[in-house]
């Protein structure tokens, strides 16, 4: 999913910056989003043909990459506003630190809500023998969105501290 | 033509809807063969872990081929409609399309597997989970009601939970569980949550934490077996 992320933002930023001066104001965001749906449905099909067990993991995530407003906005900010080399290599850069995200999201959840990682059992029996148990909640959605607001707030208390110094 | 004009911005949006029309149709065409053998090799492997047989992606087709003696098509009074064994396999490849039919005029897919513990018949499930479909297949004993082996397959449920049912500590649970009650009614597999076991019949434990999956497996076992009650029949005379 993270490298569905970064191919679809980089390509996304470099094909919107080298239209940028063809692009009718009036139809911006309308060009954007055929732009950001055509290379998802891109990167899926080509899933489908490389990875089909991912492919049938994350199809519909990979759909729903154009819905996200993040991704939208990095797209108009950055493409429309520099050249196609600068804008891939600001797009990759984008999507790795996404990518990141999706990834701590992702082992925290795992970990907390399986005790495993990769599908490899990491908590041990004893533990469990000794009552511990994995934290459903952990697996629903909406977990996911406090662990990003988790790592949002460690982020800004760092920074915080950056600025101080 | 002015770029901030309309007709410039409806002509350039046309354009670039008809370059990405065509770009993903010629993408579409390329990756289409890779899809469909993908799928195949995917519904084999379903098929093969039904009957408690593993293949990987490479050698899937050759394993299914030395496994699958025969394969058709039966209907709702359990006579064989086509003998062709590709039909019975492409039934398998459009699940939905199939099980919209009304059980009485669905083309009811039946695979022969020889293991080692004899011929064994599988049928396809198919039904809903929480989010989305759910499907797997069904390896039954040569007495047309013991289930010898079950796969579950799943797309959109949450993972951990829903999605559970792909684990094999969840389908091994069926092994050995009769859908047919001593009098020969058809009964199914029920699941169940723990400490609500029912008085008769076969059941399983459902996956913790997931009640409207686990009772969609359960859905979907008593809608998609029904329909081959007669051809169990004739098995087991």
């Amino acid at each position: 999913m993270a490298l569905s992320v970064i191919a679809v933002l980089a390509l996304a930023n470099c094909v919107a910056s080298m239209l940028r001066r063809t692009i009718p104001g009036a139809a911006r965001r309308t060009v954007l989003i055929v732009i950001v749906v055509v290379l998802s449905v891109l990167v899926e099909q080509v899933l489908t043909v490389v990875a089909f067990e991912v492919s049938m993991l994350v199809s519909v995530y990979v759909g729903l990459i154009v819905a996200n407003s993040v991704l939208m906005g990095q797209v108009a900010s950055v493409a429309l506003h520099c050249g196609p080399l600068r804008a891939l290599v600001k797009g990759l850069w984008s999507g790795i630190g996404y990518g990141v995200v999706l990834i701590v999201v992702a082992i925290v959840r795992e970990l907390t809500g399986s005790g495993t990682l990769w599908g490899s059992r990491v908590v041990p029996q004893c533990w469990y023998d000794a009552g511990y148990m994995n934290n459903n909640v952990m697996l629903l959605p909406p977990a996911a969105l406090l662990i990003v607001a988790c790592v949002i707030w460690i982020r800004r208390a760092r920074r915080k501290g950056e600025l101080k110094n | 033509m002015k770029k901030q004009g309309r007709i410039y911005a409806i002509v350039y949006s046309g354009l670039l809807i008809l370059v990405a029309v065509g770009l993903l149709g010629l993408v579409n065409q390329w990756s289409r063969p890779k899809q469909q053998e993908n799928k195949a090799n995917e519904v084999r492997c379903g098929i093969l872990r039904a009957a408690r047989i593993s293949a990987d992606g490479k050698n899937v087709a050759e394993v299914f081929s030395t496994h699958i003696k025969r394969s058709y098509i039966v209907n709702y009074h359990g006579v064989v409609a086509d003998r062709n064994p590709e039909h019975a396999f492409n039934a398998c490849m459009r699940l939905p399309a199939i099980f919209k039919a009304p059980a009485d005029r669905r083309k009811l897919a039946v695979f022969e597997c020889a293991t080692p513990h004899g011929i064994k018949y599988i049928v396809p499930v198919y039904g809903c989970g929480l989010w989305g479909p759910i499907w797997g297949y069904v390896a039954f004993d040569a007495n047309g009601s013991t289930i010898y082996g079950a796969y579950f397959a799943q797309q959109s449920e949450t993972p951990g939970l829903g999605a559970e049912i792909e684990k094999a500590a969840f389908s091994s649970q069926f092994e050995g569980k009769d859908i047919f009650s001593k009098r020969g009614r058809f009964e199914s597999v029920v699941i169940c949550k723990p400490g609500r076991e029912p008085r008769s019949g076969s059941w399983v434990h459902g996956v913790s934490g997931s009640t409207v999956t686990s009772q969609g497996v359960s859905r979907m076992l008593r809608e998609s077996l029904e329909p081959y009650t007669q051809f169990f029949r004739t098995l087991s005379r």
